[in-house]
């Protein structure tokens, strides 16, 4: 009988958690180690935040599914792990703390980290809703509060005030541009929708070199007899709704009604809002790790942003020689070969985006996004590799590197089932390889994007679809990740 | 928004936008995306194969 614990219950836990389940025998247990209650389809926390879904919509109570699949629940969050056990036994456990305190021991034979990212709004002075003056779409409740502050911006707008919106990023280091991105764009099709589109104000504020940077590198686009990058359309699509921009910034501080950033160039500036919606760079959960002995060994296993080490090339070395086989293929731990890592909470080797510092040293630079299909194609990568090493495999036998998958990916621009519009784009790879592919990094025949109401469609299919398949309902598995 | 800032920028025909929400088109386009969808997913599956 084997014990696989799953740390995390988001898009990588989930999806893991599901298909170990699936694979193992009886028994052999799985466990899910969650802080929260529920699951939460994060991808469509825009649509929250602008007042066209109710949280409810985008989540449900983890207790039944996991109850009806044999999947152990611990409603708790994971604080410290002992991968050699301790002096009372040699067996690995995680250390668990629940909501109210109280501690306890879970143990594993094999252990997935995927306990995603901690909101760093304590990064910037100021940003986040709930002690700074910020808004945030990145939870269920954030995004809540952001449409009840929007129905009130309305309602000004409706008395005849002009009001002045700002969404964006609130450090030089986030990632997830591509979410505050669709959140401008609903957010403008949602004022236009409520006939006060005239009186508002909207600029976009990035950490992007250029625009449609979205943290990986941007990509090119074969359009019209050229190769065109994604910043040309991402501007277009801005100034044909009249969203200004501003790029290559860092927020440092967020004042009530009033950013201050740096940006590339050293010079510092501020930006007057109304209504910001700002999201925060991340880090990892900040587990701690210990040896038998009880020495603290959290370096041997994290970096320090908090994300664990896995099986990539971390040695630093310039933008230049970078490679694709730098990226981590079976996120596997290389001090613990029954622990790994999938998701967010692996480490990634170094960004995707070419780096950039400010004269005064600032990174100004998005961090790599690895959320929604590639998160979930590496759970279940990890999931099948430990499901093979139970029955005798002596290494991970899986691999699912975001150097060699693709991605798809609908961003709603406008939710309305004759009139919404979103940007349907796909990649191939991830992770630019300039080996394989010397000009762009990708392959130009399958990396593409456009904009319409068909993407518009999609995007409300894969909300239902993969809904139904983190429900773990008939048919789940046959839906791809 | 800075009129000199979206002089330069490329901006959509008048038929790119209608094209858009033009249901006809935009039900070929539904199967056109999915399909090219469904080319990554298959071959990101080929990626994450054993080793």
């Amino acid at each position: 009988m084997s014990r696989v614990v799953v740390l995390g219950a988001g898009i990588a836990g989930h999806t893991a958690a599901a298909f170990a389940r699936r694979w193992l025998g009886r028994g052999d247990t799985v466990t899910v180690v969650s802080p929260r209650p529920d699951y939460n389809w994060v991808p469509s926390n825009i649509w929250v935040g602008v007042g066209l879904m109710k949280p409810a919509k985008v989540t449900f109570p983890l207790a039944p599914v996991y109850e009806r699949a044999g999947i152990e629940f611990v409603q708790a969050a994971a604080r410290e792990l002992h991968p050699e056990g301790d002096s009372d036994a040699p067996s690995p456990y995680v250390i668990a703390e629940s909501a109210d305190g109280t501690r306890s021991k879970v143990r594993y034979d094999f252990l997935i980290n995927a306990t995603g990212p901690a909101l760093r709004f304590d990064k910037t002075e100021g940003l986040g809703p709930e002690s700074g003056n910020s808004l945030s779409v990145c939870l269920p409740q954030h995004a809540a509060q952001a449409a009840a502050a929007l129905d009130e911006e309305v309602e000004r707008m409706r008395r005849g005030e002009k009001r002045r919106f700002l969404v964006g990023v609130g450090h030089g280091t986030c990632t997830c541009e591509g979410a505050a991105f669709e959140y401008i764009v609903n957010l403008e099709f949602e004022l236009r929708h409520r006939g006060v589109r005239d009186r508002a104000e909207i600029t976009w504020i990035t950490n992007e070199y250029e625009l449609g940077d979205f943290g990986m590198g941007g990509m090119h686009l074969k359009r019209a007899g050229y190769v065109t990058p994604s910043s040309i359309f991402n501007a277009s699509l801005f100034a044909e709704r009249r969203i200004d921009w501003i790029t290559r910034a860092h927020v440092h501080k967020v004042e009530p009604g009033r950013v201050l950033y740096e940006t590339l160039d050293g010079a510092e500036r501020e930006h007057e809002f109304d209504f910001a919606m700002l999201l925060p760079p991340f880090s990892g959960v900040g587990l701690k790790v210990f040896a038998r002995d009880g020495a603290e060994i959290t370096d041997r296993l994290f970096l320090p942003n908090e994300f664990m080490r896995v099986d990539a090339d971390y040695a630093p070395k310039p933008y230049e020689e970078w490679r694709a086989s730098d990226w981590p293929r079976t996120y596997q731990s290389p001090e613990y070969g029954n622990v790994f890592a999938a998701g967010i909470a692996f480490a990634p080797p170094h960004a995707i985006s070419i780096p950039h510092k400010s004269p005064k040293g600032t990174v100004i630079a998005p961090a790599p996004p690895r959320t929604g299909m590639p998160s979930a194609a590496i759970g279940k990568a990890v999931a099948r590799s430990i499901v093979d090493m139970i029955g005798g495999a002596r290494t991970p036998t899986h691999t699912a590197s975001m150097a060699e998958m693709g991605a798809a990916c609908v961003a709603s621009a406008g939710a309305n089932p004759l009139t919404g519009t979103a940007a349907s784009m796909t990649v191939f790879p991830i992770v630019p390889d300039y080996e394989r592919y010397p000009d762009y990094g990708r392959d130009l025949d399958r990396t593409f994007g456009e904009i319409g109401l068909a993407g518009h469609w999609i995007k409300i299919m894969l909300h239902h679809l993969f809904l139904h398949k983190a429900r773990l309902r008939p048919g789940w598995r046959l839906i791809p990740e | 928004m800075d009129d000199e800032k979206t002089r330069y920028v490329t901006k959509p025909t008048r038929f790119t936008v209608f094209l858009r929400t033009f249901l006809p088109w935009q039900l070929w386009r539904f199967a056109a995306i999915n399909l090219k969808m469904i080319d990554i997913i298959r071959r990101s599956r080929k990626a994450e194969s054993t080793d």
